[in-house]
């Protein structure tokens, strides 16, 4: 055999081998993961409300969870003791928190009339320069419609004690899970339409972002009043400027999972100063011997001075725990997560689907020339840089879901037009008189094609 | 000049105090314990003195000081989980709660991406029976009790065998805690007799052979009043008795569970084995 002929294949031979020993390594499984991870939606949200600021505009919250260390001191009752939870409700309040959300299911009456009637007066008693209060209101399936998506509250015990508090709201808490089973989006507000009165509720995202920003509950009540008539009237006229971004579904921003030792985002206080997004306090630590919350002078306001507080319960008999891009999370951190990124994601550009569609386009139309211009393996880590740059960048101006939807959208785009291009290639050959061989690749080196 | 030297010297305190909440802190206090007459625990930070309460940011360089029979436990970056009580004080904390900087916030970012897969977590496919051990009655907290009549009790979960305990006063020593009454079962419940002389508040507590724990605060009080026409029931029979039990386990809220629960343990016959069988699968009389 000629020598030519041997230093032909040394080149293949040699980078064979080096990739044979990546891949005894075990080195091999963490680049093909790596390289799957870029492809993976879920993660890709969640970098670019990263880098796109989310976390930075959070609205910082605090969770007080009823926990099985809480339940336990109860005896292990079936539900958070709603003794408790008033309590803790009025603990909170002199803490001088952004807000309050109660995410316990209230639909029922509990089993000791007392307790219930002691949450009532604390809900009575709620004073009207108090920090806004959210109460979760369950909602289930509505049977009597034909409409799949259509959902009708439950009974909510204290309803007739909060219709007329202004600083006291029903909230909304509705997640949308996919075909998978796993949690990924929010709505903003869930609207029910009955004949002649229809309501509108606002989910504690939407409460705690105007909380934060210092919005007047009344955008609140015009955004609702305008859903309402958008969804039941057909009648999208007139919208409010607030929130800019009123996309009803979003993908929630998962920054944290909860967990104690997991790394924790850092929020920019209104004075500067950088402050943990999530803090889990177990409702065990403010209760007392007897059971009954610690008297607010001996508990400090630091974790809820200047943050949204939620009152969940993540013991396991709450059955409240679902699947999400970042594992399984009890309800109340799921709320938590879509209150904390919420800011970045309200203040953004709405964007309809024609615009999303022109702006794909148009960043298919750069990645095509540079595809045209430059080599394969040039072209797709320039255009995989650009899109990781874009990402932010779009996500900062648009929601994040929307930026990775425009730059999914482009990539798809590139995608089908090199393999149309590709197609044609042969085609042609297949016409010249190649025949069969037009089937393999071009054997000359650039240097013989220029 | 030794004024000017004073005045910096406050200001320099005070501003250092100030600025410590812009630091990130090294933990937290999770609770304090102050029996009556113990002297309130003391946070000492740059030369001021600050109020323990529940909560309360911990920096590096504080010293908490603890006397008498007081205790505080902190929870910190590096000491996890500790309870600094007299012998422990003073107390000096050290270090910072990590995560939240640029650098570590892309360096999590860019490992995420190596950890696509997600942490495996071996899990059984089989059907559970040592799931956690929870009293089936009981519920409602402090559930009132007679001295010197049964109770029954009746959980769920756990890994058999099961010891039950219960703690609490006399009426003689008031003051000391101590195990009233003890029993062992393989079973998921028990009839126990509330010791004659057993008094105030006691606790009883349910452990399985792997140390998981059930617990419900008992109170010792007279017995409950029922209806005239159920206590007038003469002489007083086992249906008499068994009407008892049922109405007193559908009184909201349900304050004599375990009580009512050995009423009808005391009894004998289909009806009575009846009503702790469903008892002990968690139904209740409506």
């Amino acid at each position: 055999m000629a020598w030519g002929s041997i230093g032909k294949w040394l080149k293949p031979a040699a980078l064979a081998a080096l990739i044979g020993l990546v891949s005894l390594s075990g080195k091999m499984d963490a680049i093909s993961d790596a390289a799957a991870a870029l492809a993976d939606k879920d993660l890709l949200i969640r970098w670019t409300s990263a880098w796109a600021g989310a976390t930075r505009e959070a609205t910082p919250v605090t969770l007080i969870d009823i926990d099985a260390d809480a339940m336990a001191a109860f005896g292990n009752p079936d539900r958070a003791p709603r003794q408790l939870v008033a309590d803790l409700l009025d603990l909170v309040k002199t803490k001088r928190p952004l807000g309050v959300f109660l995410d316990i299911d209230l639909s029922k009456a509990g089993a000791d009339a007392a307790a219930d009637d002691r949450l009532r007066a604390v809900f009575a008693g709620w004073p009207n320069d108090a920090p806004v209060l959210a109460v979760a209101r369950r909602f289930q399936k509505d049977k009597t419609r034909d409409d799949e998506d259509a959902l009708r509250p439950l009974p909510l015990i204290a309803a007739a004690v909060i219709a007329d508090k202004p600083h006291i709201r029903q909230a909304a808490s509705v997640a949308l899970a996919d075909s998978d089973s796993v949690v990924r989006r929010w709505r903003l507000s869930q609207v029910v339409c009955d004949a002649g009165a229809g309501q509108a509720f606002a989910s504690p995202q939407l409460i705690a972002t105007a909380a934060a920003t210092g919005r007047p509950q009344a955008d609140i009540d015009r955004f609702l009043a305008w859903r309402l008539r958008q969804v039941c009237a057909k009648d999208a006229k007139d919208r409010p400027v607030w929130p800019r971004n009123a996309a009803a579904e979003t993908n929630i921003s998962f920054l944290f999972s909860g967990e104690q030792d997991a790394h924790a985002p850092l929020a920019r206080r209104p004075d500067g100063v950088e402050t943990p997004v999530f803090r889990r306090i177990s409702a065990r630590t403010l209760m007392g011997e007897s059971r009954a919350a610690l008297p607010a002078d001996r508990v400090s306001a630091e974790p809820f001075a200047g943050r949204f507080v939620v009152i969940g319960a993540s013991h396991a008999d709450a059955h409240d725990e679902h699947m999400t891009p970042i594992g399984k999370l009890p309800g109340a951190i799921i709320a938590a997560n879509a209150i904390a990124g919420a800011p970045a994601i309200l203040s953004a550009i709405e964007v309809s689907a024609f615009g999303k569609t022109a702006m794909a386009l148009l960043l298919f139309a750069a990645f095509a020339a540079l595809s045209l211009r430059f080599r394969a393996s040039v072209a797709s880590v320039v255009v995989s840089l650009c899109s990781l740059a874009l990402l932010p960048v779009l996500g900062r101006i648009f929601a994040p879901s929307s930026a990775l939807e425009i730059v999914f959208a482009a990539i798809a785009m590139l995608a089908m037009f090199a393999a149309i291009e590709s197609a044609l290639e042969i085609w042609q050959g297949w016409r010249e008189g190649l025949g069969w061989r037009v089937l393999l690749k071009p054997s000359k080196s650039p240097k013989e094609i220029a | 000049m030794r004024l000017w030297l004073a005045l910096l010297a406050a200001w320099l305190l005070a501003t250092s105090a100030a600025f410590a909440d812009t630091r990130r802190p090294a933990g937290y206090v999770v609770a304090v314990e102050t029996p009556d007459g113990a002297p309130a625990p003391i946070l000492r930070r740059q030369g001021q003195e600050l109020d323990v309460l529940v909560w309360t940011p911990l920096f590096d360089g504080d010293a908490l000081e603890v006397s008498g029979k007081a205790s505080v436990a902190i929870e910190t970056a590096k000491d996890k989980r500790l309870v600094v009580d007299a012998a422990r004080s003073p107390h000096r904390v050290s270090g910072e709660l990590g995560g939240g900087s640029k650098f570590a916030g892309l360096a999590s970012r860019l490992g995420e991406l190596f950890k696509a897969k997600p942490d495996a977590t071996p899990t059984n496919l089989v059907g559970r029976s040592d799931g956690a051990l929870r009293l089936r009655l009981g519920d409602e907290a402090g559930q009132k009790v007679v001295a010197g009549k049964p109770i029954w009790l009746a959980w769920r979960g756990g890994t058999p065998p099961f010891d039950i305990e219960l703690r609490g006063q006399t009426r003689q020593r008031k003051l000391d805690i101590q195990a009233l009454a003890r029993a062992q079962t393989e079973n998921g419940e028990v009839k126990l007799i509330i010791p004659p002389h057993a008094a105030g508040s006691l606790r009883l507590i349910v452990r399985d052979a792997a140390g998981q724990e059930a617990r419900a605060a008992l109170e010792v009080t007279s017995a409950p009043q029922v209806p005239d026409w159920i206590a007038d029931g003469a002489p007083p029979t086992d249906m008499a008795a068994l009407a008892m039990a049922l109405h007193l386990l559908m009184n909201q809220p349900a304050r004599y569970d375990f009580y009512a629960a050995g009423l009808a343990a005391a009894l004998e016959g289909a009806p009575a084995r009846e009503l702790l069988n469903r008892l002990k699968r968690g139904e209740r009389p409506k």
